[in-house]
């Protein structure tokens, strides 16, 4: 019987009835235009589900279900061969046991401590921040610890809870779960690598983007660098950082997105080059050498279609704590959301505390980087060089910024952050 | 088969594993003199549920289940009959749907806020407070209309999702459910009490007394006299 489930392609409940389904050989479509956001706020969406919310599923025989675990089970419950469910209700509990426990203390915490950083709950208050990604640890803790001795969950097979589990940790290591945090969860980690590998789940899990450092809260940018702020830095206001689609969760946590404009650079003649392809292409391969994403590059950019620039920020002997750069680079690159379809960046921050600097490059669609940038209301803090990728030195400058090894001024290249 | 059950006698999680139990005549066990903070922070306690949370449930040939929903399900699938998991897979998941819905748009949000009255989430913040008291409306709202025109949350028999909110809305009128609110969803309200005065359910759930307003903050009394 066919199915359609209303989700987003980065929604992590979405993805983990999509893996659930793809493991079974239950077929479930997903609408074609569906827009998060607006559509589920249409009537016609509020009377098949009343609570707006997806994960939302609707089968051709009428049946209408929502909440993600709910769906889930559900998907798994209808290829019994598949034993996503376990072998028999021992085993089923077990599974719901660990789904439940990587819901209630893992999920919900990325869930708050992303609601408190983006602020999208208001004033952001750093012990209860910490408080949350506290009792979130203590379960990863739980969850490591019965992964030492045992390749998946339950039993000697994947089941639903090993999908859960990796989708839970896939989202938590994009806002709270550091390179840190995963030292001390080594078969978490491990485990979350098997389970998105698997040859029928790859696709829908996608890579894993591991943050280096949990998102912090990134104040607005005016009231940071108001000691020495010129003119025009301060025309306008910044808002807190909108909250990613991307990184939504089930829930309509993130207050609507501002009505959609024509962007004039979708008038722009079409490209030969697939930015989103490219953005692939830089995660899944290595920088630099034979096969590696930049000799891709060289061979698809269209430079008339897209331009290539260096962005350096403005007031580097403002800048103290590395890692306090590094979160001004989050912060920036988050306001890009609505540009993100015509970006890509990498950016640098160099040197050691009291003594670094912020540099990057991006490609971007057009011949002007204006458009493209200002749609974050601290563009201005940064001056923008085109670079010219037939010139030696510009070619070095941007494929160290690239591969993150970049060394500029005698500054070792510190930290990194991608826009993509 | 015995079963044994550890958690308390106020613990809602663990109320609803009782009724479901009581209702489908699964027998079990509540340990005698178990003390919560002391006996599941032993290691005999911890070899067997190494997360060191109650509800717990041992059955005599050793099997081992924690988190109270999971247990609960479990009972419940013990005996099929009681069709407290609905009669097919579709009511099975509408159960589950009801219930993960209450759980974390409506449990998570009570347990926040009493953790903030509490001092046990520091330090108190009024605006997070209230921002947890908005989204928890949302998720009563859309249970209350659900039960406008609805005697069950699934089918029309009490099933675990009856349990399982009937439970939660209880604890939530002694914190955040308050008169006010009680007036604009009266739906949930009933359905709670119908659930629990079940005479299956005799001795599981004790009277509460319902607040007339929600619990407020109160500060710490040294920073009251610091002020008088």
């Amino acid at each position: 019987m066919s199915s359609t489930l209303w989700t987003v392609p980065a929604q992590a409940s979405g993805k983990i009835i999509r893996a659930a389904a793809a493991f079974g050989g239950v077929p479930v479509e997903l609408p074609a235009a569906y827009e998060h956001y607006v559509d589920n706020k249409k009537p016609e969406f509020l009377t098949k589900f009343p609570h707006g919310k997806v994960p939302a599923l609707e089968q051709a025989d009428g049946f209408k279900v929502f909440e993600g675990v709910a769906i889930a089970r559900y998907v798994a419950a209808q290829a019994p061969n598949s034993g996503l469910l376990g072998g028999d209700l021992k085993a089923s509990a077990l599974v719901d046991q660990w789904i439940h426990l990587a819901d209630a203390e893992v999920d919900i915490y990325t869930t708050l401590s992303g609601l408190l950083v983006r602020g999208v709950i208001t004033p952001y208050n750093k012990p209860i921040h910490n408080a949350f990604v506290e009792r979130q640890t203590r379960a990863l803790k739980t969850l490591d610890a019965h992964l030492a001795t045992r390749t998946f969950f339950v039993g000697e097979r994947i089941t639903l809870a090993d999908i859960f589990v990796a989708g839970v940790l896939q989202r938590a290591v994009t806002v709270t779960v550091d390179a840190a945090v995963r030292a001390g969860i080594p078969h978490l980690v491990r485990h979350l690598e098997t389970i998105v590998n698997q040859p029928q789940l790859k696709d829908i899990f996608g890579p894993v983007e591991y943050l280096e450092k949990a998102l912090q809260y990134v104040p607005p940018p005016k009231e940071k660098k108001e000691p020495k702020a010129p003119a025009p830095k301060a025309e306008k206001k910044a808002k807190a950082p909108a909250k990613k689609e991307e990184d939504d969760d089930d829930e309509d946590d993130a207050p609507p997105p501002p009505p959609k404009t024509h962007n004039p650079l979708d008038d722009l003649p079409k490209s030969t080059f697939n930015l989103e392809e490219w953005k692939r292409t830089y995660s899944n391969n290595e920088t630099r050498g034979p096969g590696g994403s930049l000799e891709w590059l060289y061979k698809n950019l269209d430079r008339e279609g897209f331009s290539v620039w260096r962005f350096d920020f403005k007031w580097n002997e403002e800048l103290a704590m590395t890692f306090m750069s590094a979160n001004q680079v989050t912060g920036f690159f988050n306001r890009m959301e609505a540009s993100r379809k015509y970006v890509f960046g990498s950016a640098g921050v160099l040197g050691e505390n009291n003594n670094n600097l912020i540099t990057g490059a991006i490609i971007l669609r057009g011949q002007d980087y204006k458009p493209v940038m200002e749609v974050a209301p601290d563009w201005e803090s940064y001056a923008f060089t085109k670079l010219d990728l037939d010139k030696e030195e510009d070619k070095k400058y941007f494929e160290g910024v690239l591969a993150w090894d970049l060394e500029l001024d005698g500054k070792k290249w510190s930290d990194g952050r991608l826009l993509k | 088969m015995a079963n044994t059950l550890w958690t308390t006698p106020i613990q809602g999680t663990g109320k609803v594993i009782r009724a479901a139990a009581a209702l489908g005549g699964v027998s079990l066990e509540l340990p005698t003199g178990y003390e919560h903070y002391v006996d599941n922070k032993k290691p005999e306690f911890l070899s067997k549920f190494p997360h060191g949370k109650i509800p717990a449930l041992e059955e005599a040939d050793g099997f081992k289940l924690f988190e109270g929903i999971a247990i609960a399900r479990y009972v419940a699938g013990l005996n099929p009959d009681s069709g407290l998991l609905g009669k097919d897979l579709q009511e099975a998941t509408l159960v589950d749907q009801w219930i993960h819905l209450t759980e974390s748009e409506v449990d998570l949000y009570t347990n926040l806020i009493f953790q903030l009255l509490r001092g046990l989430i520091t330090p108190y913040n009024k605006p997070i407070h209230l921002a947890f008291v908005e989204r928890q409306k949302r998720g009563l709202k859309t249970l209350n209309d659900h039960l406008a025109s609805r005697t069950f949350f699934v089918g029309e028999r009490i099933t675990l999702a009856d349990i399982y909110i009937a439970t939660q809305i209880r604890r939530a009128v002694t914190i955040t459910f308050d008169a006010t609110l009680r007036r604009q969803l009266p739906h949930l309200i009933r359905h709670s009490e119908t659930v629990v005065n079940q005479p299956q359910f005799a001795g599981i759930f004790e009277p509460v007394e319902y607040v007339d307003k929600a619990l407020q903050y109160v500060p710490p009394p040294k920073e009251k006299e610091t002020k008088a």
